[in-house]
């Protein structure tokens, strides 16, 4: 269903885009807060935490980072892991750390003297066929000619999960990140689903990304999403903070996620 | 509360003192000579009284006074005046015909009332606008438009550049009841907001009330737009329309029975999708609207006569094929209109009303699905008006309302889609209004209506509500709040009646006529309303419903009271109002900071509960005769809101709050070929909220807010104009050929108006910036308008 909301926005956004132009405007200043960008995956050493600063919308956007901090992983059994600074605002696990599914992880951090704390669910992703399916495709509406790429998954997962899905092509995934609940599709079935508005040519290669993640999580790349939609003013949702999941005063999100990649040529 | 009956039922019985044995009365109906509508707000002056009655809504009028002659005098601005001398010896029906002036003779008029109505007449914070007149107007893209005329006037403003949602006195786009022949129409908006869809060819007369509206009236906060369909000319037929740039319209209308009964059609369509396939960019794509109105009357005899009337519109936006979306309004009023005797005067009306809103999406053989959403009413009501003498008058009745919700439903177009048929359960509900009026006029220069309106609220079964963790539908955590946790649900049966609220609206208007040119005026309105718009962005999508007060929703409230001192200079011709108003709200509903609206079915979750306030005062000078007519209008106002837990617990600005609003408007006559229009307005820019830091996630920049609405886009103003020709009438053998083009410039000097303002990254500089949209820079138009 979330696709949905982009759609829409995509479609009116053509209608607006032409009469925009840039303008000079005076904001207001505010005191630095604690960025935390919490990234735990099951992809080895892909887990990471950054800490950085927040400043004036109108300076520069490289972000400023924090070196000094403190980040401290645990997970629902007690045990507990230090997390190292790495540079560039990261702080890393030991090599090799891989952290287990159907697992709550618990985050600390502590940036002079003051603490932030957060929880997150690490949930399985559901089962993707590793074979993909290519139909050729003539041109039609907005599509050039070329194939249809349709992947086969079948979820038994109980409860609500959410999964973000990012495809590309020729190891470069597209920036367009498509999240929806399991509870949008059919359970405990094998289910194809098309990729949209996409038709790569014979030769290319497709690479598929799958993440889980649980609903607070979503409920922030929602609305972070709708903020960076796009979406022309009328569309857009009225801006606000992102709901974190990080207690203490921090902006940011704390995020546990399984990652499946596939990927396949087309002959 | 027991004070207040005592003294409402001291007051009526106040009033039936002063009834006389030896008295009689005369009534009928006042109606035009050419098409036989009828006149609302028609004038009958008694002489020897020095006083006299107006028409009501359905052109009928009674008036009681002892027995003798009379000298009686009708009276319509635009038509000319029939005089009579009357011996009144016992009852007497007389049914006037009044002739509309020609033309070289009627003089440019802003209403078509009574000519010292802004000083006389018990009424403030009313806006009338003859439909003439609007069509004078230029307006966007040529299109005659009451909504956007309406919003020339004060305290009334537009929603955005062009858009035809209103603000009024600082109220939400949800706050105003807007009535096509007494159905409610739920989205008064085509394209996005930038057309009504009122066709105002089919439009016969229109208020705007905005204060004091009376007690036969309710359910919204802030205003009721009351707009009326023409019944059809019942003594000849003829056809009239329009060919616009993006848009025509054409209506037929004429007897059935000559005076006896008549009929009116009337369609208007959109065609500016007919250029897409000019562009590889558009070619696909689907943007139109239309709408049909249609209405037939019949006299079933001298004492009654059955009108129905009916619209239908719809809009489609989207791409073919591929994903769209649509919505549109229905509405079937059945009115029948009873005269018991002289005095006693009844409208029944049956009336059925939906609002319905779809999506298409189908952009692959597995992956599509349709959704939709609707609001649906059926009502009856009852209006009684007991005309007991000159200087009382009794009005009562009921409206009963029968609402079905279907907050979505959602099913795949194909067999091989993988979304899953989904439903929201419908929610049902009944409101039930019952209403008692005095109209009172103890003496020659104080006149006073006060009103009690009861409205009552169930939710009726089958239906469920959820039951949250500690009773909170929400919660404050970590800066944001959330929607709260469900822990149970309890279902109600089929026509269980599982909650009830109930609220007793206070109505009273006063004017005190200081001399014949100047009076004072006074009014206090409770308002209650119980159905809500769930809207989170500005634009209509179809991504917005209506919701209906709950357990957890509580029905808004609004306590507004407004002081007026009214002039009329040089015979009338010129008008001056200046009013005050102070409004208070409270349970508006208010989005949480990121609400999920999106098939959402615990959706007071997703809203609390605000506070609201609204005060200004408006200026309206406004020239209503002579070659050149017109107004300047002047609000300074403001507007807040409040809520638990948003922007740090303190007051912020309405979105829509505008400190300075000013609109003038002018028509020249030059003679009877050209008359050239131009309206100017300006107002100060709307409040936004805008970030005040950055950060950065996954290497994407992130704003970071703070206050909500703190800051201001720049003002907004425009200068539009028009001219219209009208050839001289050519005389045919069977009819005469009206017709007249009219050239207009929307945006004359073409400023770029922000529309939005928006915060994001510069792909080319890599650094945050703001960017403005802008909408109509000098948008010419022509139309071409007959009648034959």
């Amino acid at each position: 269903m979330r696709l949905l909301k982009y759609f829409i926005y995509l479609l009116i956004f053509g209608l607006f885009t032409s009469c925009t132009e840039k303008v000079d405007v005076q904001l207001g200043k505010t005191a630095p807060v604690v960025v935390i960008e919490g990234y735990i995956a099951t992809e080895v050493d892909s887990s990471y935490v950054r800490l950085s600063l927040t400043q004036d919308y109108f300076n520069p956007t490289t972000p400023v980072y924090i070196d000094n901090g403190t980040v401290e992983i645990t997970d629902d059994k007690g045990n507990s892991l230090v997390f190292t600074y790495a540079g560039e605002g990261k702080y890393k696990g030991p090599a090799g750390y891989i952290p287990d599914t159907s697992t709550e992880y618990s985050l600390r951090v502590v940036v002079d003297g003051k603490e932030y704390t957060a929880k997150s669910m690490l949930y399985p992703m559901f089962d993707v066929d590793p074979i993909l399916e290519f139909k050729y495709q003539p041109a039609s509406g907005f599509l050039s000619e070329g194939y249809s790429v349709t992947y086969y998954s079948t979820d038994n997962r109980p409860g609500e999960i959410y999964t973000r899905f990012n495809f590309g092509q020729n190891d470069t995934i597209f920036d367009q990140e498509i999240l929806f609940s399991s509870k949008d599709i059919k359970k405990n079935q094998r289910v194809p689903f098309e990729l949209p508005f996409y038709r790569p040519q014979s030769g290319d290669s497709v690479i598929m990304q799958f993440r889980s993640i649980d609903i607070p999580v979503a409920r922030y790349l929602e609305a972070l999403s709708n903020l960076n939609s796009g979406a022309p003013g009328p569309f857009q949702t009225p801006p606000a903070n992102p709901p974190t999941n990080i207690s203490g005063g921090a902006v940011g999100y704390f995020m546990c996620t399984d990652v499946v990649r596939i990927g396949q040529k087309i002959p | 509360m027991k004070r207040l009956f005592s003294l409402l039922g001291f007051l009526i019985l106040t009033g039936f003192s002063v009834i006389q044995a030896q008295d009689v009365t005369f009534s009928g109906r006042v109606t035009d000579a050419a098409t036989g509508e009828e006149l609302i707000g028609a004038n009958i002056y008694v002489e020897e009284m020095k006083n006299g009655a107006v028409t009501n809504l359905y052109g009928f009028y009674s008036y009681t006074l002892p027995k003798g002659t009379y000298h009686i005098t009708y009276t319509y601005v635009g038509y000319s005046q029939r005089d009579t001398v009357i011996k009144l010896s016992g009852d007497l029906v007389l049914n006037i015909e009044l002739r509309e002036e020609p033309k070289t003779l009627q003089e440019a008029v802003v209403t078509g009332e009574k000519s010292d109505k802004n000083v006389s007449e018990n009424k403030m914070s009313v806006v009338t606008i003859d439909v003439k007149t609007v069509k004078k107007i230029p307006l966007l893209l040529g299109e005659a438009d009451i909504i956007k005329a309406l919003q020339l006037m004060p305290g009334v403003q537009s929603a955005g550049d062009g858009n035809t949602l209103s603000i009024v006195r600082g109220g939400n786009v949800d706050h105003n009841l807007v009535l096509l022949d007494e159905a409610v129409v739920y989205n008064p908006s085509h394209v996005v907001g930038f057309f009504s869809v009122f066709n105002s060819d089919a439009v016969k007369d229109f208020e705007l009330y905005k204060g004091g509206i009376p007690a036969q009236y309710g359910g919204r906060l802030a205003s009721v737009l009351d707009i009326r369909m023409k019944d059809g000319n019942a003594k000849k037929y003829s056809v009239s329309g329009g060919i616009g740039v993006l848009s025509s319209r054409l209506t037929i209308e004429g007897p059935v029975q000559k005076d006896k009964s008549s009929f009116l059609i009337s369609g208007r369509r959109s065609y500016f999708d007919l250029f897409f396939p000019l562009s590889s960019a558009t070619k696909n794509a689907i943007a139109n609207f239309g709408d049909l109105n249609a209405k037939i009357n019949y006299k079933l005899s001298e004492k009654d006569r059955l009108y129905i009337s009916a619209y239908t519109g719809r809009d489609r936006l989207g791409f073919s094929g591929i994903a769209g979306f649509g919505w549109g309004n229905t509405t079937t009023t059945a009115r029948w209109n009873h005269i018991f005797n002289k005095k006693l005067f009844l409208n029944t009306s049956v009336i059925y009303s939906r609002y319905n809103y779809q999506i298409d999406f189908n952009i692959a053989k597995n992956l599509n699905f349709q959704r939709k959403n609707y609001i649906e009413d059926i009502s009856i009501k009852q209006d009684y008006t007991y005309y007991l003498n000159p200087k009382n008058t009794i009005k009562f009745g009921f409206w009963n309302t029968h609402h079905t919700f279907l907050p979505g439903r959602v099913q795949p177009i194909t067999s091989e889609s993988i979304i899953t048929a989904a439903a929201l359960p419908k929610k049902r509900a009944l409101s039930q209004a019952y209403y008692v009026s005095h109209e009172w006029k103890p003496v020659g220069r104080f006149e006073m209506e006060y009103g009690l309106r009861l409205s009552v609220f169930s939710n009726i079964g089958n239906g469920r509500e959820f039951v949250y963790q500690n009773g909170q539908k929400n919660y404050f955590q970590d800066g944001s709040v959330r929607a709260g946790n469900i822990i149970d649900t309890i279902n109600y049966s089929r026509g269980q009646f599982y909650h009830t609220a109930a609220n007793l609206e206070p109505r009273l208007n006063m004017v005190y006529r200081l001399n014949s040119s100047s009076s004072l005026k006074a009014s206090y309105m409770r308002m209650a309303q119980y159905l809500h718009l769930i809207q989170n962005i500005a634009a209509s999508t179809g991504q917005e419903f209506w919701t209906p007060s709950t357990p957890a929703i509580k029905p808004q409230i609004s306590d507004q009271v407004a002081v007026g001192y009214f002039r009329n200079f040089k015979d009338n011709s010129i008008e001056l109002s200046v009013e005050a108003y102070y409004k208070s709200m409270k349970n508006t509903v208010e989005l949480i900071d990121n609400a999920d609206i999106s098939f959402n079915e615990a959706i007071e979750s997703q809203v609390v509960a605000g506070r609201g306030r609204a005060y200004g005062v408006e200026f309206l000078l406004r020239k209503t005769k002579g070659k050149t007519t017109g107004w300047i209008a002047y609000t300074l106002s403001r507007s807040q809101r409040k809520a638990d837990n948003i922007n740090h617990n303190d007051w912020y600005n309405f979105r829509y709050d505008r400190r300075h609003y000013l609109t003038t408007v002018v028509t020249h006559e030059f003679n009877s070929k050209f008359t050239l229009a131009g309206n100017f307005i300006f107002a100060t820019g709307n409040a936004y909220t805008a970030p005040v830091g950055q950060y950065t996630l996954n290497g994407k920049v992130v704003a970071l807010y703070s206050d909500r609405n703190a800051l201001r886009i720049p003002a907004y103003h425009r200068l539009d104009l028009s001219l219209t020709y009208t050839p001289k009438v050519k005389k045919y053998k069977r009819f005469q050929n009206e017709r007249n083009w009219v050239f207009s410039i929307y945006n004359v000097y073409g400023r770029k108006n922000y529309y939005t303002l928006d915060f994001r990254v510069d792909e080319t500089t890599g650094q945050n910036a703001a960017y403005k949209t802008y909408l109509f820079r000098m948008v010419p138009s022509v139309t071409y308008n007959f009648k034959f």
